[in-house]
């Protein structure tokens, strides 16, 4: 499993000056970006640097994060805990980007490993819990999501994770709990792009595009909100708003990868395809 | 040496800290994370199948690992939304905020109940009560969908059948038995129709508890009771077993009738308050009983079987037995013609009726 990563980053000395050779000067080299994991042209102004510590290799996985580019942000935060396996943040990171991608079983198997060394720690609980949820493990996820607002501290992911488990199951006071993870100090609109992905996870987009629109308004210059946004509309079968705000998300960045992939996904719906959407979406405002 | 989980200073050397226990050295920790594309099945399997199998695994997975009894069902429901759907379907969606399907579900509710009520009397009444109820139902348990998401399928068809038993019982039955007996339809099915009533004609019934207001009185036509039981089995009554019919003489009253014509004490019955159809009873004299009015059925189908049609005083008997209708047992006083559409509006015989009135006073 170590190898996988090892393989997309340049410990060979040759192949870097190779791949560095190749582009012109002043620019970036061609495969570089694709190799490095980083996303296409995020990691283009970091040629030819030297090895980078772990508080730049977390600071790149979060603003990666932030830019809704998991698989990169992924890597990043592994590059991060190699340099500094205390670095708490980073394995918060990697269960949540293995959430984010899809791997609930993974992501669970990785908090719990997690949890081995930071016991009780309540994001990693917290993480976990939205990992159980989203595989539909409502019991355990309620636990986790207990200790988790038990343990000591508290903050705007532990708030949301409790919101998303409360609203999995049904529990009248998520909104509750989604209210007071947006007035914890460290809330910023990242948290409410992460209840919005929550409210769409769990089939709730007129809840999503509550949130995500609050997410445009707190962020107007991110385009991972606005296309989080666009994902909700899409979701209740808006799909005009949803390309306006697509293109506010590619005004902002052209070759923002999510924003582009959205679109073309608009773009192949088929007119059936989009109407029962649009019932659907209708249907669960 | 700084524990990472909870920041203790431990001392030089140990394995684990002092205080949380966690692992003090991590440098053998891996911290490459499991993928779902290192699993050689699951990896490859998974592109393939994991749309098709995700929503059906997470919902067994939900089933499965739903939390019993731990939890109250009826406290998840929206009381306020709920009840305001008992009511009328689509407020309690409209108090949750979604509003364009609470408008739908109360416009169809509405068009439903119209249509049920238009329909009352007739061949289709049953059909679209089960119509309109079932509506009803349907959106109150959608407001107690979300409560009873996580509960069982014998719980959901339980609480889907206590809620459509409620409002049958609470709400619709109750209503509709009001409803029949003050104001009502009848539609007229095999009767021998007039030039005033005719077969497939849609009534408008004053119903028993408004009867009871304002007296029956000569002249008014009433829907009664043909008494089939008495009949017997030599006569096949109208459909439902009822008649409509003026009201020819009250209790107390003397009627005569012979081949001259028809007289209620004596005095002579004029034809705008006569019998709706021809007459062809043989003759008699009625002391009317009190508390009963007397009718001639005479758009009444009453047809004799086998030997009994030659027994004219068997047919007498038949008619005298349908003649006398207690009060209590009017079905109601008639007061608007409201079908068919080429037919909407009020008799001609209450015209008449209220003609000879006024010409009287």
């Amino acid at each position: 499993m170590s190898q996988r990563f090892g393989k997309l980053e340049f410990t060979d000395p040759s192949r870097q000056a190779t791949s560095e050779a190749s582009a012109g000067p002043g620019q970036a080299p061609a495969g570089r970006a694709a190799l490095s994991g980083y996303g296409s042209h995020e990691s283009a102004a970091n040629l030819g640097e030297p090895r980078r510590g772990a508080q730049w290799h977390l600071d790149q996985a979060l603003r990666l994060a932030s830019r809704g580019l998991f698989e990169p942000a992924l890597q990043a935060y592994t590059r991060t805990l190699r340099e500094d396996r205390t670095r708490l943040v980073a394995w918060v990171g990697q269960v949540q980007m293995l959430i984010e991608l899809g791997e609930h079983a993974e992501a669970r198997t990785w908090a719990d490993k997690a949890l081995e060394v930071f016991r009780g720690n309540g994001e990693l609980l917290a993480s976990k819990a939205v990992s159980c949820v989203r595989m539909g493990d409502q019991r355990p996820a309620r636990a986790a999501s207990d200790q988790s607002m038990a343990s000591a501290g508290t903050s705007a992911y532990r708030w949301v994770a409790r919101g998303e488990v409360l609203l999995a199951m049904g529990d009248r006071p998520w909104r509750e709990c989604f209210e007071k993870g947006l007035a914890e100090p460290d809330a910023d609109w990242t948290h409410r792009v992460m209840i919005a992905r929550a409210c769409q996870t769990h089939r709730r987009p007129a809840l999503a595009c509550e949130f995500s629109s609050l997410a445009t308004r707190a962020a107007p210059g991110e385009p991972f909100a606005w296309v989080t946004h666009a994902r909700s509309l899409v979701g209740v079968g808006n799909d005009t708003d949803a390309r306006v705000a697509i293109r506010h998300a590619l005004e902002l960045d052209p070759r923002y990868t999510p924003g582009r992939a959205l679109l073309s996904e608009l773009d192949d719906t088929t007119l059936g395809r989009r109407w029962s959407r649009r019932l659907k979406g209708w249907l669960r405002r | 040496m700084e524990c990472p989980n909870c920041t203790f200073q431990n001392m030089p050397g140990l394995k684990s800290c002092g205080r949380c226990a966690c692992p003090l050295d991590l440098s053998g920790i891996s911290v490459d994370p499991p993928r779902r594309a290192d699993h050689p099945i699951r990896g490859a399997m998974g592109d393939i199948f994991r749309p098709l199998t995700r929503r059906a695994a997470v919902g067994v997975a939900r089933v499965w690992n739903r939390p019993r009894r731990s939890r109250s069902i009826l406290g998840e429901i929206d009381g306020g939304a709920f009840v305001r759907t008992l009511f009328v379907p689509g407020w309690g969606h409209r108090h949750l905020g979604i509003v364009p399907f609470g408008w739908l579900a109360t416009g169809v509710w509405a068009a439903l109940f119209v249509i049920a009520l238009w329909l009352r009397g007739s061949f289709w009444e049953l059909w679209s009560y089960f119509a309109l109820v079932g509506w009803h139902s349907f959106i109150a348990s959608l407001v107690m969908a979300r409560a009873l998401r996580s509960a069982g399928m014998l719980s959901r068809i339980g609480y889907g059948l206590a809620v459509y038993a409620l409002i049958n019982i609470c709400l619709y039955l109750p209503f509709f038995w009001v409803q029949a007996r003050t104001v009502r339809m009848i539609e007229l099915n095999n009767i021998r129709g007039t030039s005033e009533v005719a077969n497939g004609d849609r009534l408008l019934l004053e119903g028993r508890l408004l009867l009871r207001r304002r007296p029956l009185e000569r002249g008014d036509v009433i829907v009664y009771p043909l008494r089939a039981a008495w009949i017997g089995y030599a006569a096949q009554p109208g459909a439902h077993g009822a008649g409509v019919d003026r009201i020819l003489a009250v209790g107390g009253d003397r009627f005569e009738m012979d081949g001259q014509g028809l007289r209620v004490n004596g005095v002579p019955i004029p034809r705008e308050l006569g019998p709706l159809g021809e007459t062809v009873f043989p003759p008699d004299v009625i002391e009317v009983p009190m508390g009963s009015v007397l009718v001639l059925p005479s758009t009444a189908q009453i047809r004799l079987a086998g030997a009994y049609a030659e027994a004219a005083d068997y047919l007498q008997q038949i008619v005298r037995a349908s003649w006398i209708v207690p009060e209590d047992q009017v079905l109601g006083r008639v007061l608007y013609r409201v079908g068919p559409i080429g037919r909407i509006g009020r008799p001609g015989y209450l015209r008449d009726a209220d003609a000879a009135e006024r010409g009287g006073s």
